[in-house]
């Protein structure tokens, strides 16, 4: 895939992966949102509003580090087809039809990681 | 740091650069070391946004990487120092310094990220800076197992965006949006060993500071010549603790109990305030409307986990694991709005608040099974959980949202490998998962319905002592009743070559492919003016693929050792792009410890599309000088 999780400075795949001292299950429970939340903490919950996604798979709901065609890394090309993956059933006004401005779900909901002033996630 | 270490670092800076290749004393000081500096020339002809957002590289004078280590200084705390830098002058960099002495660890770190996202495809294009400071002491017991460090750590990011938010139906975008956050956090933390169990403790501290700020004037959407425009400002405060304990014991020689308790509380507090001039979907009906908001909100979290874990045989080890996560939160937004409508009524003042209270006890047991065979090996992973979840949200007094019932959750997942003949192996994986998913309903009763995933995977591979080959497929199949109903697949699948053609002559290339498709049912909204909203029920179909083949090849001519990567990835689909990208890296050896080198890159994108506009060609041209020094006394 053409996009992924930049490495520079002393970030490298051992930042994300150390080798020793957890266990396959540990460390696949700090790899769904500990470690993004190591440099990432502006998207860390508590929200009054959240939105939390898959609560198993958490940040990695959404994003996929190592490739992805998406440059925000994520897990679909196109962030409709992500969002749409849950919410397809719209309400209100929300028409999809080509065209519409109502397509670009992150147009208004901004706030995809959670927000304290909105509970729509809009600002 | 003492005046003798500094007169020891400040010879040992000087003898960098004159490397006489003497070997180190091992009995008294020494100090080694390298840099690496590098000068970049790039050109971009087309998209330079599009540039900036993929690689992220400008030009100038940067110093790639430079280590120095001192060591057998003097006892204590500083005997041994390390320095590391790279990237300075690159949008990623980072300084450490690690001192390390008898029972003592000191390292200290500075990382730096400027980020650029600024693609002409991007509606949200950005500007981030991050930086991280920090600063461990450790202290391990020479005589025991008793450990205790201590940590600070500041963290600070502030970006700007291209913003775009809703208005009277339509849409306004493109104006700036500054978020800046820092938290500041200590921990403390203490291990030790006493009657056969062990002890690790954790404490610690968080502050949160963050502001948001929005100012636009932009032209009303649907109304040519009117304009909106709306001033907005947020501030965030917040207060985090956190704490843990784990126990653990060998009860016998394959039997072992881990207990941990854990909790984390959080208080946040903040204001807004925003004044926006505007008007009703008709410019005859005009507005200026001020909010503020008062923000308070709570939230505790506790947790605890009991493991068993015992050896059936040396090969075979079963563990049992419960966890209980209780999180409970509640808190509101208080707003005051002032609206004044210029109908020669006085402003209208009028307040509401919002309220969201949940509370939620998951319970999960877990229980892993790994073994082995004389060729082969096993685990299996199994997990059920039940959640007990409570959700209210309140609008003005009326409630908006609200749930209160149980629900369940279960995961398994087996992997199975096996050592084939001729250096062949085989890795096969299997799993589902059942997770419950909040459904988008509209109104105030919503639901969360399951969520199902299965996966299998295969890969098999050939390795011996010069090459490694290989392939692997992985297949996943979700099905979703929380949205109406959807079912996506997930096909990737990748063919691998690491290895050496001849002594001097190393390749590696990898062919990857992946298939995203989604099918979901969907309400499409049409407005004829004549029956007005007319709900047209429909599929929503996305489909993409994406193929890519990437490798290197390098070989060693002498002092030379040139090196070749190229990268191509293809996607079609509903972004639509080809990404092409070639490096040339000639690195050449002058003499031991002198090494100069040249890397030539060329990259090309086309989108279409979504990524429509996007096309660029590069090329990047990096030059390095790298220094080592040998070790050698001071």
């Amino acid at each position: 895939m053409p996009f992924r999780h930049p490495l520079g400075g002393d970030l490298g795949c051992t930042s994300c992966h150390p080798p020793h001292g957890l266990s396959p299950r540990e460390s696949r429970t700090r790899l769904r949102r500990d470690v993004c939340l190591e440099c990432h903490r502006e998207y860390a919950a508590p929200f009054l509003f959240e939105h939390e996604g898959d609560r198993t798979l958490q940040c990695l709901s959404c994003h996929e580090p190592h490739g992805s065609p998406n440059r925000r890394l994520l897990t679909h090309a196109d962030s409709r087809m992500l969002c749409m993956s849950c919410h397809a059933a719209l309400e209100g006004s929300h028409r999809q039809n080509p065209g519409s401005p109502f397509r670009e779900c992150l147009h208004c909901h901004t706030e995809v990681h959670g927000s304290n002033w909105n509970r729509e996630l809009l600002r | 740091m003492s005046p003798a270490v500094a007169s020891v670092l400040l010879r040992a800076s000087l003898q960098v650069g004159n490397d006489t290749g003497t070997p180190a004393d091992s009995a008294g000081a020494s100090v080694e070391g390298e840099a690496t500096l590098g000068l970049r020339f790039v050109r971009v002809d087309g998209s330079r946004a599009q540039y900036d957002e993929d690689v992220n590289l400008g030009e100038g004078l940067y110093l790639r990487s430079a280590r120095l280590r001192l060591s057998g200084l003097e006892d204590g705390p500083l005997e041994v120092i390390e320095v590391e830098a790279s990237g300075l002058g690159d949008p990623w960099s980072s300084l450490g310094i690690q001192a390390s002495g008898g029972p003592w660890r000191t390292s200290a770190g500075f990382h730096r990220q400027n980020y650029v996202g600024n693609a002409q495809a991007d509606q949200h294009a950005f500007d981030i800076e991050r930086e991280r400071t920090r600063l461990d002491v450790e202290y391990r017991s020479p005589d025991s197992e008793t450990h205790s460090a201590l940590g600070f750590e500041l963290q600070r990011r502030d970006g700007l965006y291209v913003g775009s938010r809703s208005i009277n139906l339509g849409f306004v975008e493109g104006f700036p949006v500054r978020r800046r956050e820092s938290t500041r956090t200590v921990n403390a933390d203490f291990g030790s060993r006493s009657y056969g169990w062990s002890l690790e403790m954790g404490l610690g501290l968080e502050t949160l500071d963050a502001d948001d700020r929005r100012t636009f004037t932009l032209p009303a959407p649907g109304f040519p010549g009117e304009e909106f425009s709306e001033d907005y400002a947020s501030e965030t405060r917040g207060l985090g603790q956190h704490g843990e304990v784990r126990l653990g014991r060998e009860l016998s020689d394959c039997t072992r109990l881990d207990l941990g308790m854990g909790w984390h509380t959080t208080a946040l507090d903040g204001d807004r305030v925003s004044i926006e001039d505007a008007f009703f979907f008709d410019p005859g009906l005009p507005f200026v409307r001020s909010t503020t908001g008062d923000l308070e909100f709570d939230e505790r979290e506790l947790e605890g986990k009991a493991e068993l874990s015992h050896s059936l045989s040396d090969v075979t080890q079963v563990s049992l694991a419960y966890e209980r996560h209780q999180d409970r939160g509640n808190g509101d937004v208080a707003h005051l709005v002032q609206q004044e409508e210029f109908t020669g009524e006085p402003p209208s003042v009028s307040a509401f608040l919002d309220e969201s209270e949940h509370e939620s006890t998951l319970d999960l047991v877990r229980i892993d099974l790994s073994t082995e065979f004389p060729s082969a090996r096993l685990d299996l992973d199994l997990e059920w959980g039940r959640e007990e979840m409570e959700i209210l949200q309140v609008g003005d007094g009326v409630i908006v949202r609200s749930f209160d019932d149980s629900l369940r959750e279960f995961g398994g997942e087996m992997g199975a490998s096996f050592a084939l003949p001729d250096e062949y192996s085989l890795d096969l994986g299997l799993g589902h998962h059942l997770r419950p998913t909040e459904t988008p309903d509209a109104g105030v009763a919503f639901t969360f319905e399951d969520d199902r995933e299965t996966f299998a995977r295969m890969a098999c591979r050939r390795r011996s002592e010069l090459r490694s080959y290989g392939g692997e497929v992985r297949l996943q199949h979700r099905t979703s009743e929380a949205s109406s109903s959807s079912e996506a697949d997930v096909a990737r699948g990748s063919l691998d070559y690491t290895g050496a053609l001849d002594a001097r002559t190393h390749v590696e290339a990898v062919l990857s492919l992946a298939v995203h498709r989604l099918d979901s049912e969907a309400d499409f909204l049409f407005f004829d003016p004549s029956i007005g909203i007319e709900v047209v029920p429909a599929t929503v179909h996305f489909d993409a693929h994406d193929i890519g083949l990437s490798g290197s090849l390098s070989r060693e001519i002498s002092e030379l050792h040139p090196r070749l990567e190229w990268g191509v990835s293809f996607a079609r689909g509903d972004a639509e792009f080809d990404y092409l990208t070639g490096s040339a890296i000639l690195p050449w050896v002058l003499r031991e410890g002198f090494e100069i080198g040249l890397e030539i890159r060329g990259l090309r994108f086309d989108g279409s599309m979504l990524l429509e506009d996007s096309d660029y060609r590069a090329l990047i041209v990096d030059l390095y000088l790298r220094r080592a020094l040998p070790s050698r006394p001071l």
